[in-house]
């Protein structure tokens, strides 16, 4: 029965994976900087957080238009189906054995609930830190730019949404712990090939 | 196809490494201070002047002797801080030296 | 204390000759001091109680130093531009001795190294006082009293008239640029600092690097004597740490300043004038600013704590007279703080109602001498910490680092720890349901 697809394509893996290296790296000098933390000294996670920042600008847009020019965006598009069956599954039905509600597909690879996520993520929360981060980074311009802002309120929704970003990051790192076998999903995202 | 990547990658890096090693030459070596604010070269000796070649018996004498040549440098400095110790506030007050109270 | 009523002691460092009481003749031109401005020979001084006279034959000063008696024609044939050494003749001893009130200008900048002061690095740029207090017409450059120093926030251009006192006058707006390219990133927020922090917080990063300089000062325990002598107790810093004349003083070298919002003007308590003595020291002299004033940067300071004669009936603070001859009231000669406060204040034609308390006083002094080479300049973290950082008594600014909104970070901290919790619950379970089978 076990079967093999091909999910994630190049492009996709090496964008994942430096995503995912950005945004810890990120939110470790972030934090420094917001002196939760002590690593690399103040004057080092700031230049390294700008530096890894404006990284994942640029590959957020690479990422952008790629899902445009392939049509991978649609694997976001939210759907109300089997929500209420995903969520059983993860409460009780995973510790019974049963399988996943939702199957797989090289056309929806994401389950409903994969999706609102990473839908709301790129929505919501990345736009969120880079307007936030652009703003201070050039708080100079605000009064030319017509800006009315604090920096206060801006750097404290820029925390905010590093929380968020602490918070998505502890559940999907646990989620993908979930297959079967264990490793089966991590595995699909090193290598594009899942167990299906 | 392949090939010329490559050798576009390899020609790429040995101009970075040779452009590097030059500039590092560069940043290495030692600038000599410069010395900007050196003071004017005087175009007079105060020493061949009659007005001081004098036996001087008290200061003000030399201050006379000094005015006698710097005629408007009496009028100029008697008006600064350094002589009257005095600064009119621009609220109305009077500070300066002469006026002010410290803990010293 | 104040130059009324001790006159002949203060105007030693007049560049006049004569100011001995408060009848001295401004208008006499020949009553100006060019000599100790202009002297290049370095053999003019002033003998330190005859009221801007120098010594026209030796003179000893309090029993112990000579004063060589000054050759006036010698010196008047060997005049030129003013060097540090002329300003310094009374600028580095101002407080009555060597780097006593300043903390950031002392006699080592004579010949200071780099690390002292990298403009006047006697090896290096070897710059005059003058070289930056730009002088027109014997007008000299600097913040006086109320009025900011000139230049504003400009560059040196002559259609600034050429005043060149301020940092920026010279190093510009966006200061801090890189040697070998045209652009460096890593500039970018340094640069973006200077709208809020002056240069020299960050750059001033110690005062009293030279000789040490006065901290506190206690007139009230002056005029205790042992066996009828006077008392002289030197501390470690070969400094005393009390004089009979003075009180009790407090001595620092290689400090760490304190820093306010600043404008570049002063406020004063002056004499005669009002003010209430509370258990905080009265500010005699405070440096005005505050975060919203947009002229307002974030500035180092040497605070100086005394405690000084005060008339609790009048509340004003006293001048006493400290110098003059014995009988004259002088608390010099007499010992006597109220005949001093009498005299004093007759002296200045202000009130006294006889009683005499002392009260505790701040002056602030601006630090802007004695600027430390770059890689000596404060590193991020000295300001950017949660706790005991340089600027933890600054108000009005968000500072990454050391400002958060804690609400926030709890309620951020619970929900991610809440998920951990529950994460590792959850795979608990499925471990151990896993070993069952």
């Amino acid at each position: 029965m076990a079967q093999k697809l091909y999910l994630y394509s190049r492009f996709e893996r090496f964008w994942h994976w430096s995503q995912a290296a950005l945004i810890i790296f990120l939110l470790l000098t972030g934090f420094e900087i917001h002196g939760s933390l002590e690593i690399f000294g103040y004057e080092k996670a700031y230049l390294y957080h700008v530096y890894a920042g404006v990284a994942l600008v640029i590959l957020t847009a690479f990422a952008i238009f790629w899902h445009l020019t392939t049509g991978a965006w649609r694997h976001y598009w939210p759907v109300k189906e089997k929500i209420p069956q995903i969520c059983y599954y993860y409460v009780i039905g995973i510790f019974r054995g049963e399988p996943h509600p939702f199957e797989k597909r090289p056309d929806q690879k994401l389950n409903p609930l994969q999706r609102l996520a990473y839908i709301f993520l790129k929505l919501i929360l990345f736009p969120l830190q880079f307007i936030t981060a652009f703003l201070l980074l050039t708080y100079q311009w605000w009064s030319y730019l017509g800006i009315e802002a604090t920096f206060r309120k801006v750097a404290l929704w820029h925390t905010a949404g590093a929380f968020a970003f602490l918070f998505f990051l502890i559940i999907h790192t646990y989620l993908t712990t979930t297959g079967r076998p264990w490793y089966n999903h991590i595995r699909g995202m090193i290598l594009g090939w899942e167990e299906v | 196809m392949r090939l010329a990547v490559w050798v576009l990658i390899g020609w790429w890096l040995g101009v970075a490494t040779v452009w590097g090693s030059v500039r590092g030459q560069n940043v290495g070596e030692q600038i000599a201070a410069p010395k900007y604010f050196k003071p004017p070269v005087s175009t007079a000796d105060h020493s061949k002047f009659e007005a001081l070649k004098k036996d001087f018996k008290s200061p003000q004498e030399v201050t006379k002797a000094c005015l006698s040549c710097h005629n408007k440098a009496g009028e100029q400095f008697k008006k600064t801080l350094h002589f009257t110790w005095t600064w009119r506030g621009k609220d109305g007050r009077l500070y300066g030296k002469a006026h002010v109270i410290n803990n010293y | 204390m104040a130059v009324t009523s001790n006159w002949c002691r203060c105007t030693s460092c007049h560049a006049g000759y004569g100011w001995k009481d408060k009848n001295f003749d401004f208008n006499k031109v020949e009553n100006i001091d060019c000599l100790v401005c202009h002297d290049t020979t370095g053999t003019y001084k002033k003998f330190p109680t005859d009221c801007g006279y120098p010594p026209l034959k030796d003179k000893v000063f309090a029993g112990k130093k000579l004063f060589k008696a000054v050759n006036l024609s010698f010196v008047a044939q060997h005049v030129g531009p003013s060097t540090r050494e002329s300003c310094g003749k009374c600028h580095f001893y101002s407080g009555g001795g060597d780097g006593v009130k300043r903390g950031d200008i002392d006699s080592t900048l004579i010949a200071p190294d780099k690390k002292l002061d990298v403009h006047m690095d006697a090896k290096g740029l070897n710059f005059t006082c003058a070289t930056c207090h730009t002088t027109t017409a014997h007008e000299i450059d600097g913040r006086h009293y109320d009025t900011p120093a000139p230049g504003g926030l400009a560059l040196a251009f002559p259609k600034y008239e050429g005043h060149r006192v301020r940092c920026e006058s010279c190093h510009g707006l966006r200061p801090h640029r890189p040697k070998q390219k045209l652009f460096d990133w890593r500039l970018v927020k340094l640069n973006d600092h200077t709208d809020r922090v002056a240069c020299q917080t960050c750059h001033i990063p110690l005062y009293a690097r030279g000789r040490p300089t006065n901290i506190y000062w206690d007139w009230s325990t002056a005029g205790q004597f042992k066996d009828g002598k006077p008392i002289v107790k030197m501390g470690p810093l070969g400094r005393p740490v009390y004089h009979s004349k003075k009180g009790t003083l407090k001595w620092g070298r290689d400090l760490v300043p304190v820093y306010r919002w600043y404008n570049g003007t002063y406020s004063y308590i002056l004499p005669g004038e009002k003010v209430e003595a509370g258990p905080e020291p009265i500010e005699i002299i405070k440096p005005n600013g505050s975060p919203t004033d947009p002229k307002a940067r974030i500035f180092p300071f040497k605070p100086h704590l005394g405690k000084q004669p005060y008339d609790p009936v009048n509340k004003t603070l006293i001048i006493p007279k400290l110098f003059g001859p014995k009988g004259s009231g002088a608390f010099w000669a007499d010992h006597d703080w109220k005949a001093a406060a009498a005299a004093g204040m007759a002296a200045a034609g202000l009130p006294f109602s006889g009683e005499v308390t002392f009260v505790k006083t701040i002056y602030y002094h601006a630090l802007s001498h004695m600027v430390a080479p770059k890689e000596d300049a404060l590193k991020c973290g000295a300001c950017h910490i949660r706790k005991g950082g340089r600027l933890a008594d600054i108000s009005g600014v968000y500072l990454p680092g050391r400002d958060r909104v804690p609400e926030l970070d709890k309620i951020g901290a619970t929900l991610c720890l809440i998920a951990l919790c529950l994460v590792t619950i959850h795979g608990l379970a499925r471990i151990i349901l896993a070993f069952k089978k």
